[in-house]
């Protein structure tokens, strides 16, 4: 068992952190004040192929490998949780999903321009309520000889405002339960497609996150990704994906609530010393650490046992369970040790709590993720 | 000692939930997004005699106890904290008044019994949170006036309420026993109001920088004797803790309301929700805290109430004070998990409500420092 990093994905990580810090950081709270999605920074990251990053070479992508992807994931994530969901959550699942699960020719219409950020991806897996329902679809998908007639609203969509193709799961008319829903690549470009984005948003303001609705949508047979009762299939792939990267968003969004923490307490005193010194202060911080660490090695195991093709869904659901956690606490450790100043908006903490609340819940909340872990043992099943 | 409601107090505590229902919970929502003080609601809060609960009857008050202060908190917390923290702060003051004279009694208590101003109470400066003998405010006296310079922070109030108790230095040379408490009131010359506190939760309430530039307080405002300041703080922050802990108790309370109505309504793979262990579960958590916290909150509030000088109160305030805080925080967070997305909406605002509990681990001494206090009273005993 090899816990080092390689000399490629060290540097890949400096490589990451550099652009986080002075590309990203200086723009995180002018941005979430004004509710902007920076586009230009999205466009610089395709440059350093971060939006293709597992996408094969042959589609413009960097070909890399899981491990690698984390570790890209964290560092953004580290400078904005809303820029590394909007990105890695959302767009780089759907061109995963794609390298997977699409034909050569839905591969080479889309691939290349998505890893390149010449166009957006996001997918219409984003309203969850309590867990990981994939039965609740809410598109309807008609078939006649010629193209699919869609129609529905879901209220939640990462990038929906902002994407050119968008993943779309439906159920398909006439058929009943788990096999009929069907898997869609949509152009937002078609007649019946509409998008209004969501503002005053209190979480993950710098994304843009938008209600999406197809209305009578006519949308070209060539258009369903894998078989007709491929869906749920390719909706369950699609939600690994998500929940890897929100996993290795937490545990980005964690070292910057740590980095924070130690940063503040080693500057301020109180009764005589640097409240660094404080038992209360340290024992918040190690929290802190013991989780980000332990969540972080978890993903880099998940990491491995992709790349190698391995069944990874249990540890899947224990990384995203420790990282979720670990990250709903760290925000709020990170608030305490601040004290008041903490509280406010001219402290990038106050920011890292609400960015961190809504971002836990993609892909399921701590309760699904903690029950599937059990569920993965076999002889427990759903409750 | 088992604490019993009198039949004042369940009247007192049905009418204010009747109050909430109709005028504070539908302008909680608007009150977080826009943050703008809801003044209408202050002043419907004086006339029905909240902002007055523990004035002193010759004074126009209503001479009513502790427990009763904490009802009305309590319930106006479940819908929205922010209102609470009105009600609250009159409170705060009031009790700190006790330790004012009979001039300065007679024309701040029925000021505050009417509504006609509210005061707050401002000790933090940007280099002394919790360790307050590091504030630097100066108090100089001139004659028969104080000439104070300073900064205070986080003031509750900020931009809204008429004056704050404000801790300053009167003899930097004394430690602690050179503070003192100065009513400094708005239209005091050389007094500004400095940058406005953009908060994450508890908006709505106003809070922000004050600003002291040479500005003249008479010394008919100084509360308590001069050096007296912790002696003055130390009167108020029984009730100061037992009222914050009454706002997070509503909040821990509220949340629970949201999740038990949540699931009782929606499905999951078929099931309803309520019908699966884990759910159960994480509610009946939920339940613990807030009635385990609603308990200790009025066992403290009747041993208050019975002898408000007991010297156990400082270590229960600071129980309940830390307790509360931390049902609440845990309650939101809970429920934040258990209805997803549907927290942000206005039909369960869990999202607003675990920014507003977040304070309640701060305010009034952060948990931690209320766990220096509950350890030293045993250590010391």
């Amino acid at each position: 068992m090899n816990f080092s990093l390689s000399e490629e994905q060290v540097m890949l990580r400096n490589m990451a952190r550099q652009f986080a810090t002075h590309t990203i950081e200086p723009t995180t709270i002018d941005n979430d004040r004004s509710e902007y999605f920076p586009t230009e920074i999205v466009t610089k990251m395709a440059r350093l192929g971060f939006l293709g990053a597992v996408v094969p070479q042959e589609y413009s992508g960097s070909g890399l490998d899981h491990i690698s992807y984390a570790i890209i994931i964290e560092e953004i994530a580290r400078a904005s949780l809303a820029v590394a969901v909007s990105v890695f959550c959302s767009h780089a699942a759907v061109a995963d999903v794609l390298v997977t699960w699409g034909n050569r020719q839905q591969k080479q219409r889309y691939l290349p321009l998505m890893s390149k950020g010449e166009i957006l991806g996001c997918h219409t897996l984003g309203e969850l309520r309590t867990g990981t329902d994939e039965g609740n679809i809410n598109f309807r998908a008609q078939s006649n000889d010629k193209q699919w007639i869609v129609d529905g609203t879901t209220p939640f969509v990462i990038n929906g405002g902002v994407s050119h193709l968008t993943l779309l799961f439906a159920r398909i008319e006439n058929n009943q339960g788990y096999h009929g829903i069907g898997a869609f690549l949509v152009d937002s470009n078609l007649a019946g497609f509409s998008s209004e984005d969501i503002l005053g948003k209190t979480s993950l303001r710098a994304s843009n996150i938008a209600k999406v609705r197809l209305q009578r949508c006519q949308v070209p047979r060539e258009s369903l990704l894998g078989n007709i009762d491929d869906g749920a299939k390719i909706a369950q792939y699609l939600l690994d994906d998500i929940n890897f990267s929100v996993a290795a968003s937490c545990v980005g969004a964690s070292q910057a609530c740590i980095d924070a923490g130690i940063k503040y307490a080693e500057q301020r005193s109180a009764f005589g010393k640097s409240i660094s010194d404080f038992g209360m202060v340290q024992e918040m911080i190690a929290d802190m650490i013991i989780g980000t660490e332990t969540a972080r090695l978890l993903i880099y195991q998940v990491g491995d046992l992709k790349n190698k093709r391995q069944p990874f869904s249990q540890q899947l659901s224990i990384a995203r369970y420790l990282a979720s956690l670990t990250a709903l606490k760290a925000a709020k450790h990170a608030i305490q040790i601040h004290g008041c100043s903490g509280y406010e908006k001219r402290s990038p903490v106050e920011r890292y709590f609400r960015d961190v609340s809504l971002a836990t819940l993609f892909g399921g909340s701590l309760l699904t993720h903690k029950l599937a872990a059990a569920q993965s043992s076999p002889g427990i099943h759903s409750a | 000692m088992i604490a019993t409601f009198s039949e004042h107090h369940k009247t007192l505590r049905q009418s204010v939930e009747t109050v909430v229902k109709e005028k504070v919970v539908p302008r909680a929502a608007e009150i977080d997004t826009t943050d703008e003080y809801p003044d209408d609601l202050r002043q419907l809060f004086a006339k029905l005699g909240y902002l007055s609960i523990v004035v002193p009857k010759e004074y126009g008050g209503q001479g009513d106890d502790i427990t009763s202060a904490c009802i009305i908190t309590e319930e106006i917390a479940k819908a929205s904290a922010s209102c609470a923290q009105i009600t609250y702060g009159a409170m705060g003051t009031s009790y700190m008044l006790l330790t004012a004279n009979d001039e300065q009694k007679a024309r701040l208590y029925p000021a505050i019994a009417s509504g006609e101003k509210s005061f707050g109470l401002s000790l933090t400066e940007p280099n002394a949170g919790s360790d307050l003998a590091g504030i630097e405010t100066s108090a100089v006296l001139d004659g028969d006036r104080y000439v104070v310079n300073g900064t205070k922070t986080f003031a509750t109030g900020a931009g809204f309420w008429n004056g704050w108790l404000t801790l300053v230095k009167t003899d930097p040379t004394k430690g602690s026993r050179g503070l003192s408490i100065l009513l400094i009131e708005t239209d005091m010359p050389g007094f500004h109001l400095g940058h406005h506190d953009d908060k994450l939760g508890l908006r709505g309430v106003g809070g922000g920088e004050i600003v002291l530039d040479n500005a003249i307080v008479p010394k008919t405002n100084l509360i308590g004797g001069e050096g007296e300041g912790r002696n003055v703080l130390r009167e108020a922050m029984v009730p100061a803790r037992i009222g914050h802990a009454a706002v997070a108790l509503g909040i821990a309370e509220g949340a629970l309301d949201c999740a038990v109505n949540y699931v009782k309504s929606r499905f999951r793979l078929e099931k309803l929700l309520t019908e699966l262990q884990d759910v159960q579960q994480v509610l009946a958590q939920m339940v613990i805290r807030a009635e385990t916290a609603h308990a200790i909150l009025y066992q403290v509030t009747a041993l208050a109430d019975q002898n408000y000088k007991e010297p156990s109160l400082e270590k229960y305030a600071s129980i309940v004070r830390y307790y509360c805080g931390e049902a609440a925080m845990s309650n939101t967070t809970d429920a934040l998990q258990l209805l997803g997305i549907d927290s942000y909406g206005k039909d369960f605002p869990v999202e607003r409500m675990m920014r507003d509990a977040k304070a309640y681990e701060i305010l009034e001494g952060t948990q931690q420092i209320q766990q220096l206090i509950i350890a030293h009273s045993v250590l010391r005993a």
